[in-house]
């Protein structure tokens, strides 16, 4: 090879078109790493191949790619926010990022059931304490999966489930806290998306508790859901 | 870009919505159907959200990266595919269910840098122009092309470097609509 050609030249066109079939493309691009002339000409020629991206009859995206992608990207940051420093710590109340209106109604009678399969009972009072200012109570899950532990931490008007040895959700799936106010209606649908950290987790439930009978986890798409499409695997009751 | 490398999906979104239609056009055109476009574009811009901190400044618009992710993912999906049941079966009226309307000056300015581009490929010699369009946007590899025009895949490669050149030498002015 001189300083002016190489006998790979021809294959610049065919790289930056991406032509090249597997494994070439990757022993091509190897080359160009000692290769002066054709890096050189793929300097030339790749803001032409940038280009073409741009050369086709433009069109305005449907909208439902939009929310399929934020909806994902928005369940995925949370859980990167969780995951930081404070994972194991109790989060921080969030601004509603999302809102999730038109509630469909979740059948009392599949609520029973769910519950009822659970063997819910009672939550009992375990602990009383405070810390000057609100008196926190610590009131036992009346149901939670077999193997987990499952508190939830009461103070003044806010809350946090407080978990232990929970699965994580199912693949493509995530934990979603709900409230329900009891007297027939549909539990409401929280932002609070959750995943664990070695089985542990703890997590606000935000949002207004006023008139909030229980608390319910249940694990949905990616995202959150309008209404539960599972059945809860947490309950907790508020009194 | 910085605030989407540390999980902002409101950062996100504004690099959506800056870049979604460019690159379901660009999906469109490879896959030929808007499902398919559908199913790239979405999972395009997951695969960058969930690698943006590989963005690197230096060597392009963050345009340029999303389209190039677009790129690749389409060519991906194409090669999977059934090999050659790839003609072009467009969904019929979308591209006036779904055309664009030109709404700022830095869109306005892409427009007519596309067709400054597409001009510059018209313009090349039939022989040419064809083994880019078949490469580039129908996810042909080489050997595939050399073997549906039934040529020597060298020259194959040389109608690809060749054409890129003109263009090159036709768009030379070329400076990519930075947003």
């Amino acid at each position: 090879m001189t300083a002016q050609t190489c006998p790979r030249l021809d294959d610049a066109g065919s790289y930056l078109l991406r032509a090249m079939p597997d494994g070439e493309w990757e022993h091509y691009a190897e080359h160009l790493t000692s290769c002066g002339v054709c890096s050189a000409k793929i300097a030339e020629l790749g803001v032409v191949s940038d280009a073409l991206l741009n050369a086709v009859p433009q069109l305005n995206a449907p909208p439902e790619i939009r929310d399929r992608v934020m909806s994902v990207v928005r369940a995925e940051s949370e859980l990167l926010r969780a995951a930081g420093a404070t994972a194991d710590r109790p989060a921080e109340p969030a601004p509603r990022r999302f809102r999730l209106p038109d509630l469909r109604p979740w059948p009392a009678a599949v609520l029973a059931t769910s519950l009822l399969a659970l063997g819910i009972g009672g939550g009992a009072l375990l602990v009383g304490g405070g810390d000057g200012d609100h008196e926190t109570r610590t009131i036992a899950c009346a149901s939670a999966p077999g193997g987990a532990s499952c508190e939830m931490q009461v103070a003044g008007d806010s809350a946090k489930l407080v978990l232990a040895g929970l699965q994580a959700p199912p693949e493509g799936r995530i934990y979603q806290i709900w409230v329900d106010r009891g007297e027939g209606r549909p539990p409401e649908p929280t932002e609070a998306l959750f995943s664990v950290r070695k089985g542990r987790a703890t997590v606000e439930v935000p949002g207004d508790l006023t008139g909030v009978k229980q608390v319910l986890v249940t694990h949905e798409p990616l995202g959150g859901s309008e209404s539960p499409t599972r059945p809860p695997v947490i309950a907790a009751q508020m009194a | 870009m910085q605030l989407v490398r540390r999980g902002e999906a409101e950062a996100f979104e504004v690099v959506y919505e800056r870049h979604s239609s460019a690159a379901f056009s660009l999906a469109y055109r490879m896959c030929g159907s808007r499902a398919a476009a559908e199913d790239v574009v979405q999972e395009a811009f997951l695969s960058l959200w969930r690698s943006g901190a590989r963005y690197d400044r230096a060597r392009g618009s963050v345009r340029t990266w999303v389209l190039g992710i677009v790129h690749n993912r389409a060519i991906d999906g194409l090669r999977r595919s059934v090999v050659h049941d790839r003609r072009r079966a467009s969904d019929e009226g979308i591209e006036e269910r779904f055309e664009a309307r030109e709404r700022t000056e830095v869109e306005v300015a892409r427009l007519d840098e596309a067709d400054e581009i597409r001009q510059a490929l018209l313009n090349l010699p039939v022989e040419q122009s064809h083994v880019i369009e078949l490469a580039y946007f129908g996810g042909f590899t080489q050997t595939e092309i050399a073997s549906m025009l039934e040529t020597p895949i060298g020259t194959v490669k040389g109608r690809m470097r060749l054409g890129l050149e003109k263009m090159r030498a036709q768009l030379g002015g070329l400076r990519e609509v930075m947003a």
